[in-house]
């Protein structure tokens, strides 16, 4: 059976976040009495509507799945703001996260602004802008700016390592 | 009198006036650019403002806002695609406009029109609030309690998708924000021993990730701009086109009135003011097959009223500490940093700040007319900017952001961390936006209920009892109960069609 990708997606959902809630309200139990009524009682809350969700996509689980909106004239019922549902993009994910932690973890070792040039040099090169011009002006340009407007101009400290 | 005048010297000061115009131009090009957001761009550019004074820091926020919310018409018209979610009505007859060839006259008449309802309500807020904030002296414990739970309530009940998924949204916003110290009793709760988590969850951080992060994501993931039609460009003077504003003048002043009322509502978007305005727009029209095929007054009504929705979110925020949406949420960070408390104090103690904000935003709604029409020029050369130079750029942005409050490493963790919970979010179709509220209100919300609870002597039936017997208490929690149930109403309306075959 070829289940409606909504209905899974709800599903999923429901699950990760009911075993979130159930976790958080366990942990609720290890703090004293007059600090833990609020978040036990939020942390029941959210498992609830978490199976809530869950039901909801065991239910939706059969049915076609809705075109999306017709880009002809409206209805003539009320005209509502289309839904918007996202497809995972694991390199675009691996890219950002992976990409920032060693962002930052260069920090400490480079220094503040040095990483974040090296950072953008090495993005546009991955993400295919390898010109001269873009792949090396631009981010010295940008992080110059950055370092002249914080460090210079607003006095904010940042963290230095080999260099800026 | 006095602080009138030194308020309105204070926001037509130069720096000032630098700042709302920096601010104006980069909301503008934050709105024409697809994929940047408002909130995110407020959220970035906050700590730009720490070492500025108030005045000139909340003018260059109030700018990006007003300018941003107008700017992804230009986009819109010009190219068939929202630049941010609040021009997603303008499309419906922005596009067939600029396929006409009239892509001049509806950027023109959109400009003016946003203008318009910009102005008014920047001045309804000027008027309302301070009478606002003296009603506001008469909420004790319950009323604040309520009026958190109410913020909650709306946002979730109103924002895209189910509202099980709002709520659940509103929920785990709530439960991060008790994060850190209890409100009374100090204790530390869910803190895994990390002093960075002692005060909380911080969050201006927090918004950073989790609305720059999932968008980077999605930039990386356009590559090309290939889905972007190119329909025309704007070329022209824009006063050939004020007679259009005289012919549909009711049109702007009741978009304006919806736009303002919505954003007044605590949790009611921009984009749900816009498709209410167009609807609006369209049922009273003598002419309303018109729509959809072109007609002026449909990019007019959404415009406007998106406009209005600025000042009207400013009013709970600055009277109540409750924000009007997401965008504002995050101005009460930057209120905060500023040591600026929601609250009567803002119009008394701190009323010249308070007031040079409020006129810097008349001058913000002026000031985007022109730069927003040069904009429209040069938009075309603008969108020619590719997303995968953007993604990265953000994220630099994020991490500064992020590290330059308190200048904590483990803050931009933090961030990184809050981008992949908002990425999850987005993929599951839980809405962003009650989470902010949750955050936001959820010290409120304990706190208060923490208060009123022992002014009763920890006597629950007594608290239940008082909040149904205290005027304004009974008045918010039938609100709570109405918008709960017009968000059940909703639900049942939109699970009609996709019933299963």
């Amino acid at each position: 059976m070829v289940m409606n990708p909504a209905a899974f997606r709800d599903l999923l959902a429901g699950v990760v976040v009911a075993v979130v809630g159930l976790y958080l309200t366990a942990t609720s139990f290890s703090y004293p009495a007059h600090s833990s009524g609020f978040p036990r009682a939020l942390s029941v809350l959210l498992t609830v509507l978490a199976l809530v969700l869950v039901v909801n996509g065991l239910r939706a689980r059969k049915a076609v799945p809705v075109s999306s909106q017709d880009e002809a004239a409206p209805s003539p019922d009320l005209v509502e703001p289309a839904e918007s549902v996202e497809r995972a993009n694991v390199g675009a994910l691996a890219f950002t996260l992976i990409g920032g932690a060693v962002y930052v973890a260069l920090i400490p070792v480079l220094g503040f602004f040095t990483a974040a040039t090296v950072y953008l040099i090495a993005s546009f090169i991955i993400l295919g802008h390898r010109r001269g011009t873009t792949a090396l002006l631009y981010p010295v340009a940008f992080c110059a700016s950055l370092y002249l407007l914080f460090s210079k101009f607003l006095g904010v400290p940042f963290p230095t390592g080999l260099f800026l | 009198m006095d602080v009138m005048a030194s308020a309105l010297a204070a926001a037509l000061s130069w720096d000032t006036l630098f700042g709302t115009f920096l601010g104006v131009v980069g909301g503008v090009l934050i709105g024409v650019l697809p994929g940047l957001t408002s909130t995110m761009a407020v959220a970035l550019l906050i700590p730009f403002t720490f070492s500025l004074p108030p005045v000139v820091g909340l003018a260059m926020l109030g700018g990006i806002y007003c300018a941003s919310t107008y700017g992804g018409a230009i986009t819109a018209i010009l190219f068939n695609i929202p630049g941010t979610p609040s021009a997603a009505a303008t499309i419906l007859d922005g596009h067939p406009l600029a396929l006409r060839g009239e892509a001049t006259r509806a950027i023109s008449v959109v400009t003016l029109g946003s203008a318009i309802g910009g102005l008014f309500s920047a001045l309804v807020l000027l008027l309302l609030a301070p009478p606002l904030a003296r009603f506001a002296l008469q909420f004790g414990a319950s009323e604040y309690f309520l009026l958190g739970v109410l913020g909650v309530s709306i946002i979730a009940s109103l924002s895209e998708g189910s509202m099980v998924k709002g709520l659940i949204s509103g929920v785990l916003g709530l439960i991060m924000s008790t994060v850190g110290m209890h409100p009374l009793t100090g204790f530390l709760r869910f803190t895994y021993g990390q002093p960075f988590l002692y005060e909380g969850v911080p969050l201006i951080v927090a918004l950073i990730g989790l609305f720059s992060i999932p968008e980077v994501i999605s930039l990386i993931s356009q590559r090309t701009r290939g889905d972007a039609q190119i329909l025309a460009t704007y070329e022209g003077n824009v006063f050939r086109y004020i007679r259009d504003l005289i012919t549909y003048r009711w049109t702007v002043i009741r978009s304006s009135i919806i736009g303002t009322i919505i954003g007044i509502i605590p949790g009611a978007g921009t984009d749900i003011a816009a498709f209410l305005a167009y609807n609006e727009a369209r049922r009273t029209s003598k002419e309303p097959e018109r729509f959809g095929r072109g007609a002026v007054e449909g990019v007019l009504a959404p415009e406007a009223a998106n406009n209005a929705v600025t000042g009207g979110t400013l009013v709970p925020l600055l009277t109540l500490g409750v924000p009007g949406n997401a965008v504002t949420a995050i101005f009460m960070g930057g209120l905060l940093i500023h040591g600026l408390r929601p609250g009567a104090s803002l119009f008394t103690d701190q009323a010249t700040i308070t007031y040079g904000f409020i006129f810097s935003l008349f001058v913000s709604n002026i000031l985007f007319v022109p730069v927003g029409l040069i904009a429209a020029r040069f938009a075309t050369r603008l969108l020619r900017v590719p997303p995968t130079m953007l993604a990265p750029t953000i994220v630099v942005l994020a991490v500064f952001g992020s590290y330059a409050l308190r200048s904590s490493p483990e803050d931009v963790w933090l961030m990184l961390g809050m981008g992949l919970v908002g990425y999850g979010m987005k993929l599951a179709g839980i809405p962003a936006g009650p989470m902010v509220l949750g955050l936001v209100l959820g010290g409120m919300v304990e706190g208060e209920l923490a208060r009123a609870l022992a002014m009763v002597q920890g006597n629950v039936w007594m608290f239940l009892t008082q909040l149904v017997t205290r005027p304004i208490s009974a008045v918010l929690l039938v609100l709570c109960l109405l918008s709960l149930g017009q968000g059940i109403a909703r639900q049942r309306r939109a699970a009609k069609p996709s019933a299963s075959a």
